[in-house]
């Protein structure tokens, strides 16, 4: 499986990213949201959020609503078609194994 | 090897294609139908402003001898479900698109079609009139409103469907359109009892099939 894209091939970041891509390109949420949808710790989602950073796979972008700050996250145009070259290539590795 | 969320020790692992695979399509759907989980309740309050809105307009003339509403009282009672709908509308679906941020172009999309909703219904509120300056009767309106109106929201339903991509929207729509198209030639007063029984249903059968939906990816 040398082929498949190391920064996803993880459980926890492959669900960070499926979640991150059902959102229109341009779209973000915050990181409490996606908390919720994605039913993690928080501290797990950093740890995992960086790694996808680092990659330049998700953008963070940190501003204030009023005074509180908020956190958005979004899945760049890199990690967009990282996400589906990963998926593409997983059906294709099921449909050799077929 | 079964997908567990809170199984933190094991989400640094990969599984096998099959199962990755089938990991993306959960999760994909589990947001999707947590996304969903609010709007039921924006059609079951549509559904509770149709079935009593219109089932008070009925009442106004459709059960004498036996029982009438005074006309005031039914049109009061028929704006305040409408406001109030609108109102659960509003405020469900902020609620259900908290934590998320649009794109500029979606929020453009959005926008538009607000305001194309609000031209439509102001449209039609205006050909009225211009009808009833020409010489419409008022058992004429009681039946040109409600269809009018009723073809407005089935336009924009099945015009949400077509732009977000969602297909309930686009059955609602068409059933809307169906039942605004039929209820006229049920004549006053009973084409109000269709729009409520009907129109009811409608948005009724929409909210339990979307919740149906909704919880069948709860994984809390």
């Amino acid at each position: 499986m040398d082929e498949l894209d190391p920064v996803i091939h993880a459980q926890a970041r492959l669900r960070i990213v499926s979640a991150l891509a059902t959102l229109d390109p341009g779209e973000s949420i915050t990181f409490p949201r996606l908390l919720e949808l994605l039913d993690m710790t928080a501290g797990n989602l950093s740890t995992h959020l960086r790694k996808l950073e680092e990659a330049q796979y998700v953008l963070v972008t940190k501003t204030h609503q009023g005074r509180t700050p908020v956190t958005y996250l979004e899945l760049s145009k890199v990690g967009r078609r990282a996400f589906e070259d990963y998926t593409d290539a997983l059906r294709a590795l099921l449909g050799a194994q077929q | 090897m079964p997908h567990k969320p809170n199984d933190e020790t094991a989400l640094d692992d990969a599984l096998d294609p099959a199962a990755m695979l089938a990991l993306v399509k959960d999760q994909q759907s589990g947001v999707s139908r947590r996304m969903a989980r609010q709007i039921p309740w924006i059609l079951f309050a549509w559904g509770i402003a149709w079935f009593v809105g219109f089932g008070m307009l009925w009442l106004i003339d459709g059960a004498r001898p036996v029982f009438a509403v005074p006309l005031v009282a039914s049109v009061v009672v028929f704006i305040a479900v409408q406001v109030a709908a609108v109102v659960a509308s509003a405020v469900i679906g902020t609620r259900a698109q908290r934590g998320i941020r649009s794109s500029p172009a979606a929020a453009f999309t959005g926008t538009v079609y607000g305001v194309t909703a609000s031209a439509a219904f102001f449209s039609m509120y205006i050909f009225a009139v211009g009808l009833a300056a020409n010489g419409m009767d008022k058992q004429l309106q009681t039946i040109f409103f409600p269809t009018a109106f009723g073809i407005v929201i089935a336009i924009m339903y099945l015009m949400a469907g077509a732009i977000w991509h969602a297909v309930p929207s686009i059955v609602l729509g068409g059933g809307i359109l169906v039942v605004s198209l039929i209820a006229p030639f049920f004549g006053y007063p009973n084409h109000y009892l269709f729009f409520a029984v009907a129109g009811g249903a409608l948005f009724f059968g929409g909210a339990i099939s979307l919740a149906l939906y909704a919880r069948g990816g709860k994984t809390d």
